[in-house]
């Protein structure tokens, strides 16, 4: 962890949860970060709709982790336009999984995702909170 | 034996790791001790909760420090 972060930094976490394998696998994913206690897991429609106080909470976290699950980039293009900056992102097809309109995953696939975004969340610092 | 202690290094992942070795030393056996860290292994057990205790890969407890008498006879 970056010498600026704290054990107490937060960290939110953002996943698709789209009508597809891969965005339930992102979903999956960031729960199991949540539980195993990687950072905390956070409405991204909120944000992505630009609710105020959904992107007030967002920009006030130490570190934001983005899973989007496809290359559409749906949450990363809504975090853009919300304006709320992202210190990591994983998207879940860029590791080899392959898209499809089915429900049928396994707890590897889940375990590959959390793994991809546990090692870019320990080699990065900060974003700064608003 | 192997005795796999799932956690991410916090406190009670130690105090857990310890009482597997008491265990293992009251029992009399020879066991393996190995300490699973990384998030993806863990979940790949499908562990959600930390730390947890697995013996021959197969996962005993979760999210909770069971005590060196508790471990001992999980071991028999």
């Amino acid at each position: 962890m970056s010498e600026c972060c704290a054990s107490n930094d937060t960290t939110l976490l953002f996943a698709c949860s789209g009508g597809s394998n891969v965005a339930q696998i992102a979903n999956d994913a960031a729960k199991a970060l949540d539980q195993l206690g990687q950072g905390r897991m956070y409405c991204a429609v909120g944000v992505v709709a630009r609710f105020p106080g959904f992107v007030e909470t967002a920009n006030k976290a130490d570190k934001r982790v983005l899973i989007d699950g496809c290359e559409v980039q749906c949450l990363k293009k809504g975090f853009e336009a919300a304006g709320v900056p992202v210190c990591v992102r994983v998207v879940v097809t860029d590791l080899g999984i392959e898209k499809g309109h089915h429900f049928d995953y396994t707890q590897d696939e889940v375990a590959k995702v959390a793994g991809a975004v546990s090692k870019q969340l320990g080699v990065t610092p900060c974003c700064g909170g608003s | 034996m192997t005795i796999q202690i799932l956690g991410t290094g916090c406190a009670k992942c130690k105090t857990l790791h310890a009482n597997a070795e008491a265990a293992v030393k009251a029992a009399g056996i020879h066991a393996v001790m190995e300490k699973v860290e990384d998030i993806q292994e863990i979940i790949k057990f499908g562990v959600m909760m930390t730390p947890a205790l697995a013996i021959d890969g197969k996962v005993q407890v979760v999210g909770k420090v069971p005590s060196a008498d508790e471990i001992r006879r999980m071991l028999a």
